[in-house]
């Protein structure tokens, strides 16, 4: 609290040890929303700027709630860039030009089934299904169940009532959860790994 | 098999997450002792939350450490520096207001260091020349005070103004009896090539020191500027922490 004061006043020493603090958790949060590590820096660069810029409007309560939506609002940004300069999708298209659902794709014909049962393929399985999520969605299901806040915190970070963050979250999940049944089959040790977490 | 909707689905969220009320969670449960489709939906949205939580965090690709340039921060003014800036302010007030009032201002000085002064060699000159010419020499000094107070149409102005000035500093104090000066008729008569210099000591005095200290605030804030910008481009590229 002492380092926010002091950083509120202009000291810029004081926000950089802030900014050393956070910045895994805004990287992070970015990189879940935008799926993309170059735009996820420039978002978090950007997030912390605008933090730097707008400190004095802090008025207390849970620091990282309003850092996390300086990085939201910047993602939003993103998103809507790339929405005016539309780039060619991560997904191959089907014959119909839409992005085809099921992780057929992901598969390397080369290799075996086991040779996939990794977490950095489980990974990519979950950021494959996050980018199929609405904006509003992806970015509550991020903060809620990747970051671990709470309702309360997670309402501020977005800007929304608790109500309207419990029913994105229950929706998120409930479209997460049929997208990465399909990957079940491919990574059935990782989801067997989660199950028994999960009991 | 039945499907669970989308009331039981933010239900089931909710209950995973304890932000059910006691009643709320106890009617539930009882609902999930009955229903095997709403207790497979809670399974599935239980393991769609574990595998969410175990993502890893990424690690930084780079420290987000704003610099001074970055952030458009200027360097608090030192102290020093604005104390010298004031000092400097107040003496260009000082030189200035040394020319519209020309009596006590310019008078003092020169009773502490009873040198010849520029100004009083210019008018020495004057009084061998017509009137039109004196006022003229006089002008870029002190003409607009001067003319009004002390008129100097008429010789019997002229006589009263030197009675009353003794100081040879201004044009009032023009023609102060040589002796007071310390300069002979001789010199008198070579004060036409010395009146290019149009300050008294005093107001060259003001306006250096003005100077001068204008100088050092500059210089002051130069040097706290560049030390600061140092200290920020050193600190940016840290190594990244994890948290």
């Amino acid at each position: 609290m002492a380092l926010i004061r002091r950083a509120q006043k202009g000291d810029l020493e004081a926000f950089n040890q802030l900014v050393l603090a956070y910045q895994s958790l805004l990287f992070n949060t970015a990189l879940r929303i935008l799926g993309e590590e170059t735009s996820a820096a420039d978002a978090t660069q950007e997030a912390f700027l605008s933090a730097f810029r707008s400190l004095s409007f802090f008025r207390g309560g849970s620091f990282r709630a309003w850092l996390l939506r300086t990085v939201t609002n910047a993602c939003y940004d993103e998103l809507r860039r790339r929405r005016r300069r539309p780039t060619m999708p991560l997904e191959p298209l089907n014959e119909d030009d839409e992005e085809m659902e099921t992780p057929r794709w992901l598969m390397d014909s080369t290799a075996s089934p086991e040779e996939k049962l990794e977490q950095a393929e489980l990974e990519h399985a979950i950021e494959h299904c996050l980018k199929k999520l609405p904006l509003e969605f992806r970015a509550v299901v991020v903060l809620a169940d990747i970051q671990g806040l709470d309702y309360a915190e997670a309402a501020r970070a977005v800007g929304v009532p608790v109500g309207t963050i419990k029913s994105r979250l229950a929706r998120a999940r409930a479209r997460l959860q049929r997208c990465l049944q399909a990957f079940a089959e491919l990574l059935p040790s990782a989801f067997r790994l989660q199950e028994e977490d999960s009991l | 098999m039945k499907t669970s909707s989308w009331r039981d689905v933010e239900l089931l969220s909710a209950y995973l997450d304890g932000q059910l009320s006691p009643r709320q969670k106890a009617r539930l449960e009882a609902h999930l002792k009955q229903d095997a489709a709403l207790r497979q939906t809670l399974a599935g949205l239980r393991q769609t939350r574990a595998l969410l939580r175990r993502m890893p965090p990424r690690r930084v690709p780079r420290a987000f450490t704003l610099t001074a340039a970055m952030a458009g921060v200027r360097p608090p003014t030192p102290r020093p520096a604005l104390a010298l800036r004031w000092a400097a302010a107040i003496a260009l007030v000082l030189f200035f207001c040394s020319f519209l009032i020309p009596y006590p201002l310019s008078f003092l000085p020169m009773a502490s260091a009873p040198k010849i002064p520029a100004t009083a060699l210019i008018l020495e000159a004057a009084t061998e020349a017509p009137q039109e010419e004196r006022s003229i020499a006089a002008a870029p000094t002190e003409e607009p005070l001067a003319a009004p107070a002390f008129p100097t149409e008429t010789p019997e102005h002229d006589q009263s103004l030197r009675a009353f000035a003794p100081s040879p500093s201004t044009e009032t104090g023009g023609e102060a009896p040589p002796s007071a000066l310390g300069s002979g008729p001789g010199e008198m008569q070579s004060a036409p090539e010395k009146s290019i210099v149009l300050l008294s000591p005093f107001q060259l005095t003001l306006l250096a020191l003005a100077m001068v200290m204008a100088g050092a605030s500059l210089l002051l804030g130069r040097l706290r500027e560049r030390a600061f910008r140092r200290r920020f481009a050193v600190r940016g590229p840290s190594p990244p922490k994890e948290q």
